[in-house]
């Protein structure tokens, strides 16, 4: 496998060098290599689908791009910045100015309304909110009218358009989107991933999103394709069937 | 952020409320003991004002050592040395220029007989005083009716008359000093300005000389002065003072005011602190519920937490958000507490009126800033600085939780060298401290911090027991079947929550049945001192204190040659070597038959006048040896001509005299010295001849005319002892009732919490077939296995520690260790029922949990 000298590229919203993450003690018998020397370069502006199967360590890859958890060896760089030996204070920064959250779960706080929720990123941090861009946001969300419900009072699709209005807020460099029509039909889905894939096109936002459904991907800049810790297929405009013929290669 | 907060509140809410009203009890009583004893002092205060009122100068007795300080091994607590001022000074001050009038508070012993003709009050609680005839000495204000003009009037206080339901012209029985009744008739009903004397006393009104006739008291507590017109108190006051010289202190009314009330504001503050440690021991409990609670609450929102924090809230921000959840808790519940305060005073004024038999002086509900600043500090800062260690933790969520599906459910409760050095580190360290200050100059704040710290070295290393000691609770609950394991396992998955949860219980019980122990192993030791050193059949008492048994009474028995022995013991106080001394008189042969531990010398020498035998401790004190002698004068019972110093040599000295004073001599020389008293006890043995049916019923026909003479058979005498000190410990039990309350709260509040927690596993455990009953069954057995291994570490701690006390107390007379098993029991059923009840409401929530959240993807 060829090594990548660890370069700042400045017009990478997020990038991986030679990522390795085991789990557990390393040589023993319990280790479990999770990712085996990834490397991806997401340009700025890119929406990005992280694919493969359940074990695959999408989800690693994910939460090490993200900073939530450490790397073995390698490196995730996000903006200019390495993440590697970053204090807890200072990987908190970094999710506050240039990380933006979606899940599957939506994990939206149940206490408090959809535009409290909206603005608890900045409001933890202090921050200002952009309110032309907060009032575009939730005009293009079709959200206006359910800013004081709260999160129990919303549909599925509602709660998540709440979660990704609250991930662009801050115009963060990338977003990081795990499985986030995992929990929604398609046509919330659809309505959702159309709206992420505007964001990019038209507003320059960074997406990567974990996904194991092809037509989520479909909507992605690229796709690439997880198996056992490394990257083994990487597509260009996915599209539904491509996807899927590449997926298929994979499960024989 | 503080909308995060405060939403975060309002929606836990109801997880708050239990460790909330936990805080609330705590603060309750705190703000509730500062409530009653700002009562009680208002209340003292006023009463001592009705007596001081209008007095110019008041001539006091000479205080000539620092009164009653029992030493360890001599002091028996019981006197308190009372001082009189001779009748002659009366008359030498009402001689003295400026002196418009002066009056004589004279008080004694005496009882009123209620209508079957025994004492009423009881043991201490009742006075003989005179009344003065001028209405300007307002210590004693007549409410209604006259003062008595004639000696056979009297005045009744109004508690009295009202409880005795007797009024002005009703006949009535006094019993005073010869023993014998006397009627008079009640002329007047009188409100009595309060002195230490007459906390909650029955005062029974005569004129002064008839006082002084029937209580047998000639001496003055206090001689009040009112000032001839133009004359200032000061002037008065050092013209007195100069012709009295030392024989009295003389104080200005203003300063005897100040005094008193100093005194008053001691006094108050001494019952205060008492209930004060209780309120302290209350809080802790409270803010292990505390703890424990926002412990639990930190675990099931770790999801929440994490996603604050993928959202960018630093650690810090986590920290404040439970910091300031706890502090909005804390000012809630102080609010509360606060009010509840107010009844707690309420009920502490019936339960201390209850104890005292005659009950206390009321006055209204104080209420002080100070009290509300204090409660309100309590309450926020036990409920802040208890959430701290959960606010740490909650720091320490990691944001990748957020992103997983289940959370991480590893306990501590690990068995690791860090854990066990800590809890080895703090209990050394509090035992150390413990130790250190025991003995004779104890520092009670330093020995709590001492327990404080043990028992948190106990609570780190709890966790490590609750698997093996739950396994053997739990075997009991087997006969429950799949509930009864299920409810076993529950309590042993989380150890460090069921540690902390059955630790709120453990300080009460550990308390609880160390005092029990102690009390326990105190009643031994008194039986076997008594069943040791007298070995007699009957004991002779007289019911009201200031009274003795007549001595005409151990002369008559003597006659009836029925019994063996009569033996006397007498007690006054002298001046010794210049002390003040109590001294015992004693029927010499009565100290060969007690078995008493002489230390040098020997009893044989003792009995012959000028003989003693004292105490080591009054020994050391007087620096006096076996065969050396010690000059005693004075005999302060009575204020007549004192015989003269007497010179007196110490044959034994024993280092544990029971209940008998440092100095004991024979009864022969001390009734010159005090002549007129009595008996306090008399100690009989029938002769071998005469059965105890035969010799009963003589002594009793002895005592018959005497009213407050009882006459007991030694068991008898020894079962009372031991009731009095049954009696403290149900006040010490009823102090630590609140404590134990919050406890259970806590106990029911950690079932809730986990029910909220379980929710799905309940749902599950439902879909399979397991039915309500069930559930609540086995919520029921969690509850009551917290609670049986809280009481059950509790009793161990308790009796471990008591103990250690016990052996400590060994020189003091307490030689019996004696566990007192059927209490102890009965506290752990107790307490299994109460976990129980504290079942009841998680276990409703449980059982209604419908079978279908099972399936629920988010809880």
């Amino acid at each position: 496998m060829a090594t990548f000298q660890p370069k700042i590229e400045y017009d990478n919203a997020v990038a991986t060098y030679n990522a390795v993450k085991i789990y557990g003690k390393i040589g023993s018998e319990s280790a479990v290599t999770a990712l085996n020397g990834v490397s991806l370069e997401v340009p700025l502006g890119q929406f990005l689908a992280v694919m493969g199967p359940s074990g695959s360590g999408k989800s690693t890859l994910l939460h090490c791009m993200a900073g939530l958890d450490n790397l073995t060896s390698g490196n995730v760089v996000i903006g200019s910045t390495n993440l590697n030996g970053l204090s807890d204070r200072q990987l908190t920064r970094l999710r506050r100015n240039s990380i933006g959250f979606m899940f599957q779960s939506f994990n939206l706080l149940p206490t408090l309304t959809a535009e409290q929720n909206i603005r608890l990123p900045s409001d933890l941090a202090g921050s200002s909110v952009d309110e032309k861009w907060f009032t575009t946001l939730i005009d293009l969300l079709g959200i206006r009218d359910r800013l004081k419900h709260r999160p129990s009072e919303l549909s599925g699709g509602q709660q998540q358009r709440v979660a990704a209005a609250r991930a662009l807020l801050s115009k963060p460099t990338v977003v990081f989107a795990d499985e986030p029509t995992g929990n929604l039909d398609s046509k919330a889905g659809a309505l959702l991933l159309g709206f992420l894939r505007s964001s990019v096109h038209e507003h320059g936002q960074t997406i990567v999103m974990v996904t194991h459904d092809p037509n989520a991907a479909s909507f992605a800049d690229k796709a690439v394709l997880l198996a056992d810790g490394q990257i083994i297929h990487s597509i260009e405009s996915p599209t539904q069937k491509s996807v899927l013929e590449a997926l298929e290669t994979l499960g024989t | 952020m503080l909308t995060t907060i405060l939403s975060s509140i309002r929606a836990h809410a109801g997880r708050l409320f239990a460790s909330a009203l936990a805080i609330s009890l705590g603060v309750a009583f705190a703000v509730g003991t500062l409530v009653f004893t700002d009562t009680l002092k208002v209340a003292m205060i006023q009463s001592f004002a009705q007596g001081d009122q209008g007095i110019d100068v008041a001539v006091l007795p000479p205080q000539t050592t620092s009164p009653n300080q029992p030493g360890p091994g001599g002091g028996d607590g019981r006197s308190r040395i009372i001082h009189y001022l001779a009748p002659g000074i009366l008359t030498q001050v009402q001689g003295i220029s400026g002196v418009k009038s002066a009056s004589g508070q004279l008080i004694g012993a005496a009882v009123i007989l209620d209508k079957s003709g025994h004492p009423y009050g009881g043991r201490g609680t009742s006075f003989g005083v005179g009344v003065p005839s001028d209405p300007s000495f307002k210590w004693i204000k007549v409410l209604s009716g006259t003062r008595p003009t004639t000696a056979s009037q009297v005045d009744l206080d109004s508690n009295t008359a009202a409880t005795l339901n007797l009024n002005i012209g009703d006949t009535i029985s006094v019993v005073g000093k010869s023993g014998l009744p006397q009627k008079f008739q009640v002329v007047g009903i009188v409100s009595v300005g309060l002195t230490q004397a007459f906390n909650g006393s029955s005062i029974i009104g005569f004129t002064p000389r008839e006082a002084a006739s029937v209580t047998g008291q000639a001496g003055f507590r206090e001689i009040d002065v009112i000032a001839a017109p133009g004359v200032n108190q000061t002037t008065l006051s050092n013209r007195i003072a100069s012709i009295l010289g030392p024989n009295a202190v003389v104080e200005t009314g203003a300063t005897k005011t100040f005094n008193d009330e100093n005194a008053v504001i001691k006094r108050a503050n001494a019952i205060g602190n008492a209930l004060l440690t209780f309120a302290v021991i209350a809080i802790l409990v409270a803010s292990i519920v505390i703890a424990n609670t926002f412990r639990v609450l930190v675990t099931q929102r770790s999801r929440e937490l994490a996603l604050l924090r993928c959202l960018g809230a630093t650690r810090n921000q986590v920290f404040k958000a439970i910091i300031s959840e706890s502090f909005a808790t804390g000012v809630v519940a102080s609010g509360i507490g606060i009010a509840l305060g107010v009844l707690v005073a309420i009920g502490l004024h019936g339960i201390f009126g209850a104890f005292r038999g005659g009950g206390i002086p009321s006055a209204p509900i104080q209420i002080t800033v100070r009290t509300l600043i204090i409660g309100s500090l309590v309450g926020v800062v036990t409920t802040v600085a208890a959430s701290i260690l959960p606010a740490r933790s909650a720091t320490r969520v990691s944001p990748l939780q957020a992103l997983r599906h289940h959370s991480d459910t590893s306990f501590g409760g690990a068995l690791t060298v860090k854990r066990l050095a800590t809890s080895v580190a703090l209990i050394a360290i509090g035992v150390l401290i413990i130790v250190t200050n025991l003995g004779a100059n104890a520092s009670l704040p330093l020995i709590a911090v001492g327990g404080a710290l043990a028992f948190a070295g106990l609570l780190v290393f709890a966790p490590l027991v609750v698997r093996p000691v739950m396994t053997v609770l739990g075997i009991p609950a087997r006969i429950f079947g799949t509930t009864g394991k299920l409810a076993t396992l529950n309590t042993i998955r989380n150890p460090s929550r069921t540690a902390s949860t059955s630790a709120a219980l453990t300080i009460g019980l550990a308390l609880i049945s160390l005092f029990s122990v102690i009390s326990s192993s105190l009643n031994a030791s008194i039986d076997s001192t008594i069943a040791k050193n007298f070995p007699f059949d009957f004991v002779v008492t007289t019911a009201l204190r200031g009274t003795t048994v007549p001595s005409s009474i151990a002369t008559s028995a003597s006659k009836t040659n029925l019994f063996k022995y009569v033996n006397e013991v007498r007690s006054g106080q002298a001046v010794v070597n210049g002390k003040n001394q109590d001294v015992s008189g004693v029927t010499p042969v009565l100290l060969s038959q007690s078995q008493l531990t002489i230390t040098s010398g020997s009893l044989a020498n003792f009995g012959a006048s000028g003989t003693a035998v004292i105490s080591s401790s009054l020994a050391h004190s007087l620096h006096v040896k076996v065969g050396e002698t010690i000059a005693i004068s004075g005999g302060l019972s009575t204020a007549t001509a004192l015989p003269p110093p007497s010179t007196t040599t110490v044959v034994a000295i024993s280092n544990n005299l029971a209940f008998l004073s440092n100095l004991v001599i024979p009864v022969i020389d001390f009734a010159p010295r005090f002549p007129g008293v009595g008996d306090d006890e008399l100690f009989l043995t029938a002769k071998p001849s005469v059965t105890l049916v035969q010799a009963r019923a003589q002594l009793q026909k002895e005592i018959d005319p005497y009213p407050l003479v009882t006459s007991q058979d030694i068991g008898t005498f020894e079962s009372n002892l031991s009731n009095k000190i049954g009696q403290i410990l149900a006040l010490f039990t009823a102090l630590l009732a609140l404590a134990l309350l919050i406890s259970f709260i806590g106990i029911a509040n950690t079932l809730t919490l986990s029910v909220v927690e379980r929710t799905r596993e309940l749902g599950l455990l439902r879909s399979l077939g397991l039915t309500r009953p069930y559930v609540a069954t086995m919520l029921a057995l969690e509850g009551m296995l917290l609670a049986v291994m809280g009481a059950v570490l509790g009793i161990a701690i308790g009796v471990a520690a008591s103990w250690g006390i016990v052996l400590v107390l060994n020189a003091q007379g307490v030689t019996v260790f004696s566990v007192p098993i059927s209490l102890l029991i009965v506290d752990v059923v107790v307490a299994a029922l109460a976990g129980i009840l504290a079942s009841l409401i998680p276990a409703r929530r449980a059982a209604k949990t419908p079978p279908v959240v099972a399936l629920a993807t988010e809880v």
